[in-house]
């Protein structure tokens, strides 16, 4: 059987996300955000449950800039607001499908719990 | 929002933490990090929660720096080892190097300094001498002594604290699971005073013990027999069936005077043994504080010379003491000491040698660091990127070396012979190997990184411009790069002509002519227990029924016995007296007890009279033979056939032995050792124990089964001890000299390859320096004959510099190993050709490989380069 060549890396091949990554994907899913503002945001979700520290987040967004799941914006998307010294992170394709896959598989074991009777239904 | 103090000073104090990163990781994203937490900061208003914040911000940097160094590090490997797979001959080379380097030194070095530095495993054993008697007319430099003197010296000697007396001997153990044949040591009580160390159970024996029938058991025979239960302790164990109390366990580490020793037991002497003149005690005596071996030495002679004039039997002989480690390491330490003070020249040798490797490539690479510098790489990037490298070669090297090193080191302990007592515990050396393992890294930081670092600063366009000739200014002079390669070279002749020297010996020594014929026997050794051959009638019908059975075996051809161990310890011997001459002569003339086959089986020759018959009994005459040397010496006008002597005291109605033969000289106790005046007699007089001598057609070790069946049909309890081919005492005997051999053949095989390797670099270094220059004498009608002849002229120069030089060394060396030499002078010339002729050959194959390059240069490729 000819051997076909894999395109790089499915969005599989990323799953389970630690929860951190994760967060920080979900943060940067409706726009373009400088590290500050990703903790922010996470913060805000999860009424203020989750602080990430800055070298945990420099960690994480490291690791997504280098499989890349994220990029660095080159030009600032609101240079009327935005502090230039910052550095702002965008999701790339790649990013999308695999939080979305990530989000896709919490959802059923969510639904797989509910079925179960471990959760209670949504009313 | 206005900045105020305190988060200015908390804002500091977080990128200080961030120095924990490794720092292209803080260049990315420290400032970031700094701002993000500012952020954080300052969302909170009261004191608490900032500090909170500042501490929540500063803890998981704690946790993660190290990550991230890890990681970069990883990222730096992988390169670092892309690179070296890249240019593998390089890698190879270099790797090589250093791993030889570190596993010669520190093995070396351990062996070195376990025999000549560590302690020796008994207390306060610096105190601890052997006492032999000398007796110069004879050639003895170590032979045993005799009770009465053993007391004289007792008695006089001021500065020695205590002597004991000993003798090893084979007992058979019965009473505790199988009948055993045992090695153990008879002592005078102060024994363990002389030699001390702590039991692991129970105690030692006193020195008010001298006729108690106690017991010391050794570690070995306590785990062996009573799987090291304490509750040995107190039990009964029978010797040769008489019943021994076990009072004691010795530990596992004391081994004296031999390494197989199972038991010490006091020697209860006889009153024949307190009056006897025989030389059969070993002494071993422990000084007074505070006194050095030379003070005792000179009271111990000075009382010799008192004994001599007041003694008959003690005149000619001297007293030689002996320290504990020099009677142990003695042999070795030659060659030792010169090998374990080389070890520092050849661990700096390898690493001078990648110096120079890598400055000769760093040379090579200053263009491509330019280059990439002025392309805008950090130059604390580009360094840390060689510093990578240049730490990948030298962990690898590193690892190599320690596995090399401990292969080595267990290799040396197998071929080390079994007098070395306490080698087999030998590790390699910790301090040592920090060093080695801190010299190869400093090197490598200093020599891989130092170059680049310049160059990474030069002016690009000089750097480029200049080519590879200004690469000599980043590294070493060379001036001093010919000297190392001269030292090399240098260092590499004294060890490989010490190595020569010692193997010619070995060779020497294996050819020597031993008189007897020790091929295709087997040797083993019977011990009657008195107690239950009382008789000396039942003992000989015990010998004479198992030598006729053991003729009967098939592929024996030929069986007899004698009272001495061959190739072993010193023979007993005496002083005696010759019928109808006045003074009884003090020369120590052998004794022993033999079969009448005792010569057909070695292939001795009778050179006159007769050898003994079945005949020969006890009731008949009482007769002897002797030697060729012995009728040479003592009857040097006679015919000795017919005249007669005793070993008693003549007045005393002593018996008188009458010389019936004369037999040809052999070297009994082995190569090293004189030809003794020797005497024989019928076993008739008491054959206690014999050694049987079983000539086979085969292989001797092949009949062994059979002859153990045959003594155990005679005797179900008698065991049968130290069966051995004989040739395989012989291989025991030079085991001093392989070993010699082994440590300096694989220090002098290693020193070759580092001067090769340092000649080849130093060449190669020297060609891509000279190739501008090569290339336009080629360019203006040179033949690479001619270029080659530039090559061979510098070769030839440093080779003959370095030989000439380690000659000189060589020789004085070898002054030093006089005592190891055998049959050879150190300036055999033979040995000395082989030794120039060998470095010849590796210069020549070192030098050719760069050479053939420099012939092969392209003068128009080179020049258009340029």
């Amino acid at each position: 059987m000819p051997r076909r060549r894999r395109e790089g890396p499915e969005p599989n091949d990323f799953l389970p996300l630690p929860r951190d990554t994760f967060d920080v994907l979900v943060s940067l899913a409706d726009r373009d955000r400088h590290g500050y503002a990703i903790l922010q945001d996470i913060a805000e979700r999860t009424d203020g449950r989750i602080r990430l520290s800055p070298s945990t987040l420099y960690a994480v967004i490291k690791r997504l800039l280098e499989s890349e799941l994220i990029e660095e914006l080159s030009e600032r998307p609101d240079p009327a607001h935005d502090d230039e010294r910052r550095r702002y992170y965008r999701l790339t394709p790649l990013g999308r499908r695999v939080a979305e896959s990530e989000a896709a598989r919490l959802t059923r074991l969510l639904a797989d719990a509910r079925a179960s009777g471990l959760v209670p239904r949504r009313r | 929002m206005p900045v105020t103090r305190l988060e200015r000073r908390a804002r500091a104090l977080f990128a200080a933490v961030l120095h924990l990163y490794p720092a292209s990781y803080r260049d990315e994203y420290g400032r970031e990090m700094t701002l993000v937490f500012v952020d954080r900061l300052r969302g909170e208003r009261n004191a608490v929660a900032r500090v909170v914040v500042f501490l929540g911000a500063i803890a998981p940097v704690l946790a993660d720096a190290p990550k991230q160094h890890a990681l970069v590090l990883a990222q730096d490997l992988r390169l670092a080892l892309r690179l070296i797979r890249r240019e593998r001959w390089f890698a190879t080379v270099a790797i090589g190097t250093v791993a030889i380097g570190i596993a010669l030194s520190t093995a070396v070095f351990s062996v070195g300094k376990s025999l000549l530095v560590d302690a020796l495993p008994y207390r306060e054993a610096e105190r601890a001498t052997m006492v032999w008697v000398t007796n110069p007319r004879q050639g003895f430099d170590r032979d045993f002594t005799s009770y009465p003197r053993l007391l004289a010296w007792r008695e006089r000697s001021q500065l020695i604290e205590t002597f004991a007396g000993y003798t090893v001997s084979q007992a058979v153990a019965t009473g505790i699971g199988e009948p055993e044949q045992l090695r153990v040591v008879r002592a005078t009580p102060e024994f363990f005073e002389v030699v001390q160390t702590e039991p692991v159970v129970g105690r030692l024996v006193a020195a008010s013990e001298e006729q108690a029938a106690v017991v010391v058991l050794s570690h070995g025979l306590w785990q062996r027999k009573f799987g090291g239960q304490w509750s040995a302790v107190g039990q009964m164990l029978r010797l040769d069936s008489a019943p021994y109390t076990i009072i004691g366990v010795l530990p596992q580490s004391f081994h004296f005077p031999e390494r197989d020793v199972d038991a010490w037991v006091p020697l209860r002497p006889s009153p024949e043994d307190r009056s006897s003149g025989a030389f059969w005690l070993q002494s071993v005596a422990r000084l007074k504080p505070g006194v050095s071996l030379a003070q005792a030495q000179r009271e111990m002679t000075a009382i010799a010379a008192r004994l001599a004039a007041e003694r008959l039997g003690d005149r000619d002989l001297g007293v030689a003491l002996v320290g504990l480690r020099d009677e142990i390491a003695g042999p070795f330490r030659p060659a030792l000491v010169m090998l374990t003070a080389a070890v520092m020249g050849v661990l700096a040798i390898a690493c001078v040698n990648v110096a120079g490797m890598l400055t000769a490539r760093g040379a090579a690479r200053r263009r491509e660091v330019a280059i990439r510098t002025a392309l805008g790489a950090s130059r604390r990037r580009v360094v840390r990127q060689l510093l990578t490298e240049a730490v990948a070669l030298f962990v690898l090297g590193g690892v190599l070396g320690v596995t090399l090193g401990s292969v080595l080191l267990r290799l040396l302990v197998r071929v080390a012979p079994p007098t070395l007592l306490w080698l087999r515990d030998v590790s390699l050396d910790g301090p040592m190997l920090a060093v080695a393992l801190g010299m190869a890294g400093v090197t490598g930081v200093l020599f891989g990184v130092l170059p680049s670092w310049k160059a990474a600063g030069a002016d690009v366009v000089e750097v480029v411009a200049s080519g590879v000739k200004g690469a000599g200014r980043g590294g070493l002079s060379q001036r001093f790069r010919w000297a190392l390669v001269v030292s090399q070279i240098a260092i590499a002749t004294i060890v490989v002509s010490g190595a020569s020297l010692s193997l010619t010996s070995l060779v020497n020594a294996q050819r020597v002519d031993l008189g007897f014929e020790p091929g295709h026997v087997l040797s083993a050794r019977v011990q009657l227990p008195r107690t239950k051959y009382p008789e000396a009638a039942a003992r000989q019908q015990f010998f004479d029924r198992l030598l006729e059975r053991v003729r009967a075996l098939p592929d024996v051809t030929g069986a007899a016995a004698g009272s001495s161990v061959l190739l072993d310890r010193l023979p007993n011997s005496s002083s005696f007296t010759i019928e109808g001459r006045p003074e009884s002569i003090q020369q120590p003339l052998t004794f022993d007890i033999i079969t009448p086959d005792f010569f057909r089986v070695l292939q001795v020759p009778l050179l006159r009279g007769r050898v003994f018959s079945d005949r020969d009994r006890a009731d008949g005459e009482r007769i002897a033979i002797i030697n060729e040397t012995t009728a040479r010496t003592h009857w040097p006008n006679d015919d000795p056939l017919g005249k007669r002597f005793t070993f008693g005291d003549p007045e005393d109605d002593a018996p008188w032995l009458t010389v019936v033969g004369i037999v040809a000289d052999t070297r009994r106790a082995g190569v090293d050792h004189p030809v003794f005046t020797e005497s024989y007699q019928p076993y008739t007089q008491d054959p206690r124990s014999m050694t049987l001598l079983i000539r086979t057609a085969g292989q001797p070790a092949a009949v062994a089964p059979a002859i153990r069946a045959v003594v155990r049909e005679l005797d179900p309890d008698q065991p049968l001890a130290r069966v051995a081919p004989l040739d395989e005492s012989i291989d025991n005997q030079t085991a001093a000299r392989r070993f010699n051999t082994w440590l300096l053949g694989a220090f002098g095989a290693a020193a070759i390859v580092l001067a090769a390797i340092g000649l080849y670099s130093l060449v190669a270094y020297l060609v891509a320096l000279r190739r501008h220059e090569m290339a336009v004498r080629l360019a203006i009608g040179g033949t690479p004959t001619h270029v080659l002849g530039l090559i061979v002229r510098h070769v030839s120069w440093v080779v003959g510099i370095g030989v000439s030089l380690g000659l000189a060394g060589a020789l004085t060396a070898a002054q030093s190993m006089r005592s190891l030499l055998f049959g050879i002078e150190p300036w055999d010339p033979l040995s000395q050709a082989v030794t120039i002729a060998l470095l010849g050959a590796v210069a020549v194959a070192a030098a050719w490989i760069p050479a053939r390059r420099a012939m092969r240069v392209d003068p128009a490729l080179v020049l258009r380069m340029e």
